[in-house]
């Protein structure tokens, strides 16, 4: 087995090289993987996903295309216009000021991008955060109390 | 109704007044006048009471003012604005409500009581007049958010350090930050922070510290779980002073953080934080791990080994130390 020190040690040396993967197999101590997340801003807004870029429709025929024109292609494709927004740290997750109030943010609700969508919580540093992005709220996707990772996304805006 | 009691108690001076005159005069029952009169000794009034003469006022509380914080206050920064209201609802709401771009680093918001006081979850946080202090100290860190929950164990080496060395009392860290004098809670801290995206524009430390209440003062739930400088040293403290060592002692971790980062403040720390060999229980998320405390790690997350061995990272949570029979102290401060 690798000691703890000696994990920590490796992932530091991977985390501060330009290598994004490490595999070392060692039949005498154990295989062990490291692989670096890219680099994600720490409160991320993503941008529309380059894999959910649509191909463009088939072509249509000019005479069906007439007025219905006006239904722009973002329109029809909700991946697209989905915003996430990610936990900047590691910390637990809490949807609600306190276990007594009601939660920040409700599935259907339209948030600003001032607007305080929950707490994540590390060794007693509250840190509400706020949403940074506006639209309205179509998934929540972590539960309340849970444990969150820095970069993990919590919620879905559309 | 408290007011005018206390008026013509000062009106008096140096004569007796007694409960029969205060009821005539006040126009209230003499039980009344009784309740009113333990409602100032626990405010911190040392009045006196003899039998077939009456009531004399020997003491008043010692007043914080802005004044007296900033007088001869060695700092650079930390409570060289000060913003002082004798009651508050809570100093941690104010602060984030007086907080504009230009406000100073450093900037203090100080109160003798407060209405709403509240801790983590918004647990409400006993703060009574006159004998504890609650402050929040406004801080603009340039550092990563990652580093950012570091600062609370920045501030409770700050603050065990100031009240060991002003008492010599035996201050305690339990993981992360709160502070005991022999297993009762001294001392709590809340921090929140405020960044937009990974840029960290402010951080507001709330500190509520019990220094002279008595222990009939404290609910009774809370009577062996709570304490302060007076229930364990049996004398009175000045608060002006301990907050002015207070600034004093957090100016110079925090200054130290930002230059030289976690090190020095991990051994100190470590230093106050014992209880190493005691097994602890901690509720991290939906987990609840049993184990032994291996320490901190130089980003100040906890590690804990359990029994098969496995070192867990516990970056949140609430830590109950195991005592014999596997009875759990569960330690909360002020808070019901």
């Amino acid at each position: 087995m690798y000691s703890i020190e000696e994990i920590k040690e490796l992932i530091k040396t991977v985390d501060e090289s330009g290598i994004g993967e490490l595999e070392i197999k060692n039949e005498e101590k154990a295989t062990i993987a490291i692989r670096k997340e890219k680099a994600e801003p720490v409160q991320q807004v993503s941008a529309p996903l380059p894999q959910g870029v649509p191909t463009p429709p088939p072509a249509q025929t000019p005479e069906q295309s007439g007025g219905a024109t006006s239904t722009s292609s973002t329109d029809i494709e909700p991946a697209d216009d989905c915003k996430k927004i990610t936990s900047p740290m590691v910390g637990t997750f809490y949807r609600s000021p306190s276990p007594d109030t009601d939660p920040y943010v409700q599935v259907g609700d339209r948030i600003e991008e001032a607007s305080v969508v929950c707490i994540v919580e590390a060794m007693k540093l509250m840190n509400e955060l706020e949403a940074e992005v506006s639209g309205e709220i179509t998934e929540i996707l972590v539960e309340n109390g849970e444990l969150v990772d820095y970069g993990q996304p919590l919620f879905f805006v559309k | 109704m408290k007011h005018d009691l206390l008026h013509v108690l000062t009106e008096m001076k140096d004569d007796f007044v007694s409960g029969q005159q205060l009821s005539d005069r006040l126009g209230v029952s003499r039980t009344a006048i009784w309740k009113h009169m333990e409602n100032l000794r626990q405010e911190g009034y040392v009045i006196e009471a003899v039998p077939r003469k009456g009531y004399q006022l020997k003491r008043r509380p010692e007043t914080l003012s802005e004044a007296e914080i900033k007088a001869g206050l060695p700092t650079r920064k930390i409570g060289q604005t000060t913003i002082y209201k004798k009651s508050v609802h809570s100093t941690q709401t104010l602060a984030k409500e007086t907080y504009r771009e230009g406000t100073p680093h450093g900037t203090t918001v100080v109160a003798s009581e407060q209405t709403g006081g509240r801790g983590r979850m918004e647990r409400p946080w006993q703060s009574p007049e006159n004998t504890s202090i609650s402050v929040s100290i406004i801080v603009k860190p340039d550092i990563s958010l990652r580093e950012a929950p570091q600062l609370t164990l920045v501030t409770a080496v700050a603050i065990s350090d100031a009240l060991e060395t002003i008492s010599k009392l035996p201050v305690q860290i339990k993981w992360p930050n709160d502070i005991y004098i022999n297993d009762c809670k001294v001392a709590g801290i809340l921090t929140e922070m405020q960044a937009e995206s990974d840029q960290m524009q402010m951080m507001v430390v709330g500190i509520g510290l019990n220094i002279n209440q008595k222990k009939e003062q404290f609910p009774a739930d809370l009577q062996n779980k709570a304490t302060s400088l007076y229930i364990e040293s049996g004398q009175e403290w000045s608060r002006t002073q301990i907050l002015q060592a207070l600034f004093v002692s957090f100016e110079q971790w925090y200054d130290l953080w930002i230059k030289e980062g976690f090190t020095q403040i991990r051994k100190m720390w470590e230093h106050y934080a014992g209880a190493y060999n005691q097994p602890v229980k901690v509720i991290q998320g939906n987990d609840t791990i049993v184990g032994h405390m291996l320490g901190i790690n130089n980003e100040g997350v906890l590690q804990l080994q359990d029994q098969n061995g496995q070192v867990h990272l516990i970056y949140s949570g609430d830590l109950g130390l195991l005592r014999r029979g596997g009875h759990q102290s569960e330690h909360m401060p002020n808070e019901k």
